[in-house]
């Protein structure tokens, strides 16, 4: 019953090239976002995502033509942002073939224009980007703009809800604290973001190695996790990723979406762990209603109401100590 | 052989461009048209959409379309559906208020109920399970393609042809004689979708040299 997780590359165009060099994919021309957005299809790519990092005004609608030509030779969702600030800007890149854009100094600066989109396109269509840094002094995820470079004082957890309420269906979430390290994804703050809101939320920054995107699949209730150099340097190849991901995927959700509750008297043995100390908390039997309650994130369930109530984040694995998440 | 001609119907939807660069690339030629002579004399129809309901069939009717669609159907031209187009095929949907469809399929259009704790829209790659062996739907079965809706066909199991999963059993391809609807963009689905495209394509063929 749950969506495939997806796992999207995610190539920066400049003045028509694809920029960071793409040094696995055995192509003719190097930067032709053409044959790299179909290598990554054929490799299995769930979505891509380009981000326009050209700088002079004039190679702007470069862009377009981008779009244009990979729509017509890759036929998996294309998701576009960087550089759109207006709504004409937004109209020229979907007719170009674009099924998502992604809006995120421009959504700082103009709220208005992720409301318009929305409106005109449909939320489904309009992600809303977040670049994050941990502030320690004041204890929260700060929201950056500019490519990053420019403190906004604005919380990122109250601007995701904001961004929802404007009507963004989906949130690209990059942890600058991760981003670059090959460290893993930012967990907590996947894990705040997914509690707080609840469109899709995409993970960005930090992926190094297999097992990165398999943290963040199955501690966080993130959608997809998005990564660039390790796709394009060979690091992880998807159709690798992929298996391993289906192997590793908990042992429920994936293999056997309906556990057996016929028996034990209908209950499942359950090890309930501290989430921050990994400490095993109990032993505990769910229901069926309760296990489902757990993996809808249903506010009903016994470990949000932990959660909430407590202030306790638990993890629950089987007996054989594989996660439920 | 003449050439097969295949009429995608604009009627104001969202990005539907991409049905059409799709058909093109596995070498299906297609029209994007409003003109209700081109469907009269097309070999099959698609039916695409992005979008609400009711909006939808207005812009059908104001553009004159909805008896041409019918009356091809009845002359046993293939029609497909996607997605809002596939929920267009019904006879009526709930979306803004009760709005009548096509009626080309028996069965009614529902909100995907957001109780199971499931995110609206459904959007994303799910799993289909064919329920009925047929061409269209044998590409797609335990496979992965493209969702993106907040509504789904309520219908008898004897119009669906595959389903996918979402807290609920959601028909993802439909057929009733020479209607067919896929829920998913077969546009948007990788090389699974195309198959179901390329398999359309053949039975448009197949049905015009028997007709």
């Amino acid at each position: 019953m749950t969506l495939a997780k997806r796992i999207i590359p995610a190539l920066d165009v400049k003045d028509g090239q694809v920029v960071k060099g793409i040094q696995f994919l055995n192509l003719t021309t190097i930067g032709d976002p053409v044959e790299i957005a179909k290598a990554y299809q054929d490799q299995g790519a769930d979505e891509l995502v380009f981000l326009d990092i050209t700088a002079t005004f004039e190679n702007r609608n470069i862009m377009t033509s981008v779009i244009q030509a990979v729509s017509k030779e890759v036929f998996i969702p294309l998701t576009v942002g960087g550089g759109l600030r207006t709504l004409d800007d937004i109209k020229a890149i979907f007719h170009a073939g674009a099924d998502k854009i992604f809006l995120n100094s421009a959504a700082i600066q103009n709220p208005t224009l992720v409301q318009e989109a929305a409106q005109l396109f449909g939320n489904q269509a309009v992600v809303g980007a977040i670049d994050a840094r941990f502030n320690a002094e004041k204890q929260f995820y700060e929201v950056y703009r500019v490519g990053g470079r420019q403190a906004t004082g604005i919380n990122a957890l109250d601007w995701a809800e904001q961004l929802v309420s404007y009507g963004a269906g989906e949130l690209l979430v990059t942890s600058m604290d991760a981003d670059g390290t090959k460290n893993g994804y930012d967990i907590t703050l996947y894990d705040l973001l997914t509690q707080r809101v609840n469109v899709p939320i995409i993970a960005s920054g930090g992926a190094g190695k297999t097992d990165d995107f398999i943290d963040v699949f199955q501690q966080t209730n993130v959608d997809g996790a998005l990564a660039a150099s390790v796709f394009h340097y060979g690091e992880i190849t998807i159709p690798e990723l992929k298996t391993t991901l289906l192997k590793r995927r908990s042992l429920f959700v994936l293999n056997n979406p309906q556990p057996d509750f016929s028996k034990n008297g209908g209950l499942l043995p359950t090890i309930i762990v501290d989430n921050n100390t990994q400490q095993v908390l109990t032993l505990a039997y769910m229901n069926q209603e309760s296990f489902e309650k757990h993996l809808r994130h249903n506010k009903h369930g016994f470990t949000h109401v932990l959660d909430k109530h407590y202030g306790i984040k638990v993890r629950l694995l089987d007996i054989h100590n594989k996660s439920f998440h | 052989m003449a050439k097969t001609n295949i009429a995608v119907i604009d009627y104001g939807a969202g990005n539907i461009l991409n049905v059409l660069k799709a058909l093109s690339y596995i070498g299906l030629d297609a029209t994007f048209t409003q003109n209700p002579d081109d469907i009269a004399n097309a070999d099959a129809i698609i039916l695409p959409g992005v979008g609400a309901f009711a909006p939808a069939m207005a812009a059908l009717n104001q553009r004159q379309l909805i008896a041409p669609i019918q009356s091809a159907v009845q002359r046993q031209i293939p029609l497909l559906g996607v997605c809002l187009g596939m929920q267009l095929l019904f006879d009526s949907s709930t979306e803004h208020g009760d709005t009548k469809g096509l009626g080309l399929i028996p069965g009614d259009v529902v909100p995907i109920p957001t109780d199971l704790g499931v995110k609206v829209p459904h959007m994303g790659w799910n799993k289909n399970h064919v329920t009925q062996s047929h061409p269209l739907a044998n590409p797609i079965d335990d496979e992965y393609t493209y969702f993106v809706h907040s509504y789904y066909a309520k219908t008898q199991a004897k119009y669906i042809l595959s389903e996918t999963n979402y807290g609920i059993a959601i028909p993802s391809l439909v057929g009733y004689q020479n209607v067919f609807g896929a829920q998913f963009h077969p546009e948007k689905s990788s090389t699974i979708g195309l198959e179901v495209l390329r398999q359309f394509g053949q039975y448009v063929n197949a049905n015009k040299e028997s007709i």
